[in-house]
């Protein structure tokens, strides 16, 4: 059946979820990292941070009923309304990420060529920061500001999808950082993001606990509506897909690269396959979180 | 308020230039309150309040005729709304009155003449002019007069305002063979209170304060202003409702108490409550005495008829029969057992129905407020023309011999297949069908078609391709009711008034009224002379004696002088009603001249055998019979029927809601969707009239669920001659 | 005072408050009200400003069936109104939700909002739309299609605030409930209790 929001809406919330982590984890490595291990993070961060999310609200505008009147967005004054601050947290975002990629871009193609470029990285970056983080939250928001769907109504799913939204920027970073960097330096850069992964793996499996029981304990609607993904139509989905396959699996294969570093205190030796294999898992997980939240969360019904 | 307003406005005026000026975030807002500006509402709501320019009619879905009020722009009917001066249907129009728009603009409606070309049924039909249709028509009438006298040409219809111009048609063309739907509707009911009472009277519900209904489904199948009344009784708990039904209908739903009573045993019901009646002394002792005839005999009749014996026959315990026949004599006289109208059940229903009037009777309830109502009408007037003569030969369908109490004008349907089929006792071969569809009507589908078979020439006048249509050889087709006038209609309920139907738009296709057709008929057949009049002529006839003209319709749509039932004028010792003993009658001597019991003579009906159950047919709130089912609006309601059955019969036979089911009767099967429910008895099966239309034509419902005359065996009422449409026993397996 | 006109809750001055109460106990189902607003508003097929259900409950013989009609419940403190982005949903001065076409976008997040699945994404338009208690019809003193041809008159219509009105009578003389007014969205519309 086709839902009021389809799988347009799931990938744009996955895109900017994706930019959002790109621009934290780039923001956070230019800000506090001097050493070249987190350059590379930076740089990589800042490449990626814009297109995802371009891409994604242009799927957005393509959704609407009236695509060509999407410019009433930003001709309206609705600051209660999670998707108009959404829209402007976008643009804004969208301005801040491209004028920080400008700033790593060799300098003759730099559209913008500032005197104190360190300086100016690190405000772009400080200005980021936040306003990714706001984008990855906004993702949930835009659901979990609907008291009428009870699956989406509670503040747990605005830390859940900003936790994937890292999660997810740390695995496509993962994939692509070795195909544009190469060395020692790069390679710590890598132990970074898998170690940052897990981190945000586990925060994500913290969040999923907490999401259940509040649910369990809430009202009957609360409850009902978590019977999509407990013995409901969306339940192989969540557990397989988003829990074994999104996060599961890759945790461990994460953890295992990281033993010999962390108990032996081995240098990191990347495995590209271990990677790609897991990143791509942790995207696919993500993909499928969203795509089970926006669709069991329309067939819940609030009373 | 005013200083609001005031202030409003220039808050506007000032907006205004906002929003020439430029465009920012306030002008949308600003445009918003313009196009919703309040001072534009006016103080206070109407209720029923009515465009001046909308013109009032009168709906035509199905035979309640409630009445209309149209909105027309540039042509087009763009909305119905009730009519709320209409005494009969009070303010509402139900939800098929409401698609009254996409009658008129249903994409698959008759929308010119057609002739068949291919084989009868194949749908291979052309385009005709009106003179090449109804010359065709002419031709083969004549050679049919010519072959088989004009008592070869059967003409059948169903009620309707043009249905006149047929009949007179009919009779004027010299054939005696006009059928029409009573013998498949109501001939049973009518004729049990036409014994008892000499008229077949009405009930007044709006002040009846204790209601016994059986299987009248009033607030599903409407009947106004009964349907209305009903429930306006009910919510301001002005009165109790008890309703048998083996169903759990909506009207049970409202209902004080439901009796899921065995089917076919309702006669039984009526003789017990008539003997606690009696036992008990609750009966109306004087009216009894001053009114009615044959107490004695219906005392000695009903002896037997105890409530313990009614227990056992109809599953209702002893004592409830026994306090309802309390409470029903209490309430007296504002307590009523209704009618129903709808009585083509049981192969005895005349029976049944002859109780029901006896227990009124009883009770003293006749002609009082809250009671069983005389009918009353305000009389018209009409064309002077000649009357046609009557036809010399007899019927073909032998109703005079079969069932002689019953009207012969209206014909004993079954019968009438039956001799058609034998050519006994001589062929009819051309058949003319006003506004019915018999493939539907009548029971038995195969039996029906091979009538379409038997006959050289099939005509069917309808507006839409039918599954009948489907079988004809030229198909006319009429305007719809919104696109003709039609003439003025003496209404009896709930007081007298006439009102008539307008044109509300021109005929939007290559339409005609059957008062043209007939005529174009009439002058190629030289029976000119009886048609000799236009409509708005006919319709001055009608209301000339009145001094009334066709403007006084214009501010309400009707006309009355009265504005309440009238009570009482048959309730005077020198009253005679139309009986042989010139009083009510408790035992027909109608029936003793005709050497039958003239009392209810109770007959239990079998029950089905093991794993059969009873199949029990009824309507829907969203349809009328076999029509509008094509409507988009309705289809959209219920795409398809679906037989209900009982859950616990469902689960042993592993039968889930939406499960394919195959239903099985002596004459045939049909597969069709389940509704299991805990609504039905366990021992009776239903399936909604109307469905599994055969016609491709009806593009929306063609195919779509299945046909209960698939199924129903083609069993009569004996006294009556009415179809008999619950003696059928189906298998139910799992597809 | 000058932002009334895109009042986001129940503002500060109103011309009126309309209300309808619905005594579904009175309601047959029979889908009467459906079919006038269709045609009333030109619904297209597949989507619904009004709708009636029917549940039925209990074990035969002891059943039991219970009629829903439903529609925009017209709330004081309406979400579709909040997360609308482009202010192309609001509320009349006369209490009524209504959608601006022409600032709407589509985005159909009020659908999702609205508790009550009373709203629709019209899909020749691309706009989303609603029940608008016929404002048309108000506009020339006539009350909603659906109310006018409810062959029980299950409906009530007016204004809540004119304590001489139906709907006003009906609300003070009998107990009265909104639909899921734990979402706090203060319907207008009321039933019966
Ligand atoms: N199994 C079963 N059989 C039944 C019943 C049942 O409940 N179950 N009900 C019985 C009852 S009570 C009755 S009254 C009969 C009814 O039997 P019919 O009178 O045959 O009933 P309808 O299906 O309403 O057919 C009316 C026809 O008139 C057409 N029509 C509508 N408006 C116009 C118009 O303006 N002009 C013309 N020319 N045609 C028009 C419609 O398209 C339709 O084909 O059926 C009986 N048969
Ligand atoms: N919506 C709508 N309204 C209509 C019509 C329509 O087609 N649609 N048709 C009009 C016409 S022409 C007519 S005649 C009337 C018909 O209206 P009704 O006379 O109410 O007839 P049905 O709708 O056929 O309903 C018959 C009921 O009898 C019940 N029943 C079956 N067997 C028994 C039994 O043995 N005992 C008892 N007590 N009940 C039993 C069935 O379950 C069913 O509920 O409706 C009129 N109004
Ligand atoms: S009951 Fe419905 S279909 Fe019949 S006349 Fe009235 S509005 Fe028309
Ligand atoms: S019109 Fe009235 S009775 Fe019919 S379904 Fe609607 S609310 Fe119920
Ligand atoms: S019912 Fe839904 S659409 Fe109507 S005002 Fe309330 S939230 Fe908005
Ligand atoms: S679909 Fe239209 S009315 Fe609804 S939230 Fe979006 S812009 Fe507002
Ligand atoms: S008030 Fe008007 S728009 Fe609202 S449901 Fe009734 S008919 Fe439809
Ligand atoms: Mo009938």
């Amino acid at each position: 059946m086709e839902r009021n929001w389809g799988l347009l809406v799931v990938t744009y919330l996955m895109l900017g979820g994706l930019s959002a982590g790109a621009m934290v984890i780039s923001g956070l490595a230019t800000y506090f990292g001097r050493q070249e291990r987190y350059t590379v993070l930076a740089r990589l961060g800042a490449f990626v941070a814009p297109f995802p999310v371009l891409l994604g609200s242009a799927l957005l505008v393509f959704d609407l009923g009236r695509p060509l009147h999407f410019w009433k967005l930003f001709f309206a004054f609705e600051p209660q309304s999670p998707m108009w601050v959404g829209t402007w947290l976008l643009t804004l975002f969208t301005l801040v990420s491209l004028a920080y990629l400008d700033l790593f871009l060799p300098e003759r193609l730099r559209l913008w060529n500032p005197a104190r470029i360190e300086v100016w990285k690190n405000l772009l970056a400080a200005a980021g920061l936040p306003i990714g983080l706001g984008v990855g939250i906004y993702t949930g928001v835009l659901l979990g500001a609907v008291p009428a769907r009870p699956f989406w109504n509670t503040p747990m799913v605005a830390q859940l999808f900003l936790f994937s939204a890292l999660s997810t920027a740390s695995a496509l970073l993962m994939i692509l950082v070795p195909a544009f960097e190469r060395g020692a330096e790069a390679d710590e850069g890598r132990r970074l993001l898998v170690s940052a992964d897990v981190i945000f793996i586990l925060l994500e499996l913290l969040i999923i606990v907490p999401y259940i029981l509040h649910g369990e304990l809430s009202t009957r609607s609360a409850r009902e509506s978590l019977l999509m993904i407990l013995g409901g139509p969306f339940t192989g989905l969540f557990w397989i897909g988003v829990v074994l396959l999104g996060l599961l699996v890759p945790l461990a294969t994460e953890v295992v690269e990281l033993v010999p570093v962390l108990a032996r205190g081995r240098s990191f030796r990347p495995h590209r396959t271990v990677e790609i294999a897991a990143g791509l898992l942790v995207l696919i997980g993500g993909f499928l979180l969203r795509y089970v939240f926006v669709q069991a969360g329309q067939i819940s019904s609030f009373g | 308020m005013s200083a609001v307003t005031l202030s409003r406005r220039r808050f506007l005026g000032a907006a205004g230039l906002v929003v020439a000026g430029s465009a920012t975030a306030g002008c949308d807002r600003v445009r918003r309150f313009l196009q919703y500006s309040p001072s534009r509402a006016p103080s206070a709501l109407v209720a029923g309040r009515a465009n001046p320019a909308d013109l009032f009619s009168i709906c035509d879905n199905c035979v309640n005729k409630c009445g209309l009020r149209a909105r027309v722009v540039d042509g087009r009917v763009v909305k119905l709304d009730p009519n709320p001066y209409f005494p009969k249907s009070r303010a509402m129009l139900c939800a098929k009155g409401n698609a009254g728009i996409k009658v008129v603009h249903d994409p698959d409606r008759l929308k010119h003449p057609l002739i068949r070309v291919g084989e009868r049924g194949s749908g291979q039909w052309r385009k005709a002019s009106w003179d090449e249709a109804l010359d065709l028509v002419a031709t083969r009438l004549k050679e049919v007069r010519e072959a088989h006298g004009p008592q070869g040409v059967l003409f059948s219809s169903s009620e309707g305002f043009q249905e006149r111009f047929f009949k007179t048609f009919a009779q004027a063309f010299g054939s005696p063979n006009v059928c029409r739907h009573p013998s498949l509707c109501l001939a049973s009911s009518n004729l049990g209170f036409f014994i008892t009472y000499g008229t077949v009277p009405e009930f007044d519900i709006e002040n009846c304060r204790y209601i016994i209904m059986s299987g009248a489904n009033r607030l599903e199948s409407f009947i106004t202003p009964d349907s209305i009344d009903l429930m306006s009784v009910l919510r301001t708990k002005k009165a109790r409702l008890v309703y048998l039904d083996p169903r759990f209908t909506v009207t049970a739903s409202k209902a004080d108490e439901w009796l899921p009573i065995r089917p076919g045993t309702d006669l039984a019901f009526y003789l017990a409550l008539i003997n606690v009646l009696i036992v008990e002394g609750l009966y109306d002792r004087p009216f009894v005495e001053s009114y009615t005839h044959g107490f004695e005999d219906l005392a000695s009749h009903v002896r037997p008829f105890t409530p313990e014996w009614a227990a056992g026959e109809t599953d209702i315990p002893a004592d409830r029969i026994r306090s309802i026949a309390r409470e029903f004599a209490y309430y007296a006289p504002r307590a009523v057992i209704y009618r129903g109208r709808r009585s083509s059940w049981y192969t005895n229903d005349t029976e049944m129905r002859q109780a029901m009037a006896i227990a009124n009777a009883l009770v003293g309830n006749w002609d009082r407020p809250g009671g069983v109502v005389p009918k009353e009408s305000i009389t018209l007037g009409g064309v002077e023309l000649p009357e046609p003569p009557y036809p010399e030969a007899s019927r073909c369908d032998g109703i005079e011999e079969a069932h002689p109490l019953s009207r012969s004008d209206d014909g004993a349907y079954l019968d009438l297949r039956d001799h058609v089929l034998a050519d006994d006792p001589y062929p009819l071969r051309a058949w003319l069908i006003y506004k019915q569809n018999p493939m539907h009507a009548l029971p038995d589908r195969r039996r029906t078609e091979a009538m379409f078979r038997k006959m050289d020439l099939v005509v069917v006048i309808d507006i839409m391709p039918t599954d009948s249509a489907w079988l004809a050889d030229v198909i006319l087709p009429e305007s719809t009711y919104l696109e003709r006038t039609d003439p003025v209609e003496s209404f009896n309920t709930p007081y007298p008034f006439v009102a008539w139907r307008r044109q509300v738009v021109p005929p939007q296709f290559n339409t005609r009224t059957c008062l043209q057709i007939m005529q174009g008929l009439a002058g190629r057949l030289d029976l000119k002379q009886f048609f000799d009049y236009d409509i708005d002529r006919f319709i001055a006839a009608q209301l000339g004696p009145l001094g009334l003209h066709p403007e006084d319709f214009n501010a309400t749509g009707m006309w009355t002088d009265q504005r309440t039932r009238p009570f009482g004028s048959t309730l005077t010792p020198e009253f005679r009603f139309r009986t042989p003993s010139g009083k009510i009658e408790l035992a027909s001597e109608r029936l003793r001249r005709r050497g039958l019991d003239p009392l209810p003579r109770y007959v239990a009906p079998s029950r089905p055998a093991d794993g059969r159950f009873r199949l029990i047919p009824g309507k829907q709130a969203w349809f009328t019979h076999a029509a509008l089912q094509n409507n988009e609006w309705l289809h959209e309601i219920c795409p398809e029927n679906r037989l209900w059955i009982n859950r616990e019969e469902a689960e042993r036979r592993r039968i889930a809601g939406g499960d394919w089911v195959v239903v099985r009767s002596s004459i045939g099967s049909v597969r069709i969707r389940a509704h299991v429910t805990d609504r039905i008895r366990p021992d009776c099966v239903h399936i909604p009239h109307g469905f599994g239309h055969r016609s491709p034509a009806l593009r929306q419902v063609a195919g779509r669920g299945a046909s209960d005359q698939d199924l129903i065996e083609p069993h009569e009422d004996r006294l009556s001659g009415n179809a008999a449409l619950h003696e059928t026993f189906v298998t139910v397996e799992k597809a | 005072m000058s932002h009334e006109g895109r009042v986001r809750t129940a503002p500060v001055e109103r011309a009126r408050r309309y209300a309808m109460v619905i005594d579904d106990r009175a309601c047959l189902n029979c889908q009467a009200c459906v079919v006038a607003c269709k045609a009333e508003n030109s619904v297209p097929i597949g989507s619904h400003r009004n709708w009636v259900t029917e549940v039925e409950k209990g074990r035969f013989p002891f059943v039991s069936v219970q009629m829903e009609p439903g529609q925009c419940m017209q709330c004081e403190n309406p979400p579709c109104v909040r997360v609308c982005p482009t202010g192309a949903s609001f509320i009349d001065p006369d209490g009524i939700v209504l959608v601006n076409a022409a600032d709407c976008i589509g985005c159909r997040y009020c659908i999702e909002a609205c508790p009550y699945g009373a709203r629709y994404f019209h899909e020749e338009s691309g706009t989303v739309d609603k029940c608008t208690f016929c404002r048309h019809r108000l506009d020339q003193g006539q009350e909603p299609a659906c109310v006018v041809t409810c062959p029980t008159r299950a409906r009530i219509f007016g204004d809540a605030d004119d304590p001489d009105s139906e709907v006003a009578r009906a609300i003070a003389r009998n107990r009265v409930e909104g639909r899921k007014e734990e979402a706090g969205t203060r319907p207008n519309v009321f039933y019966l209790s």
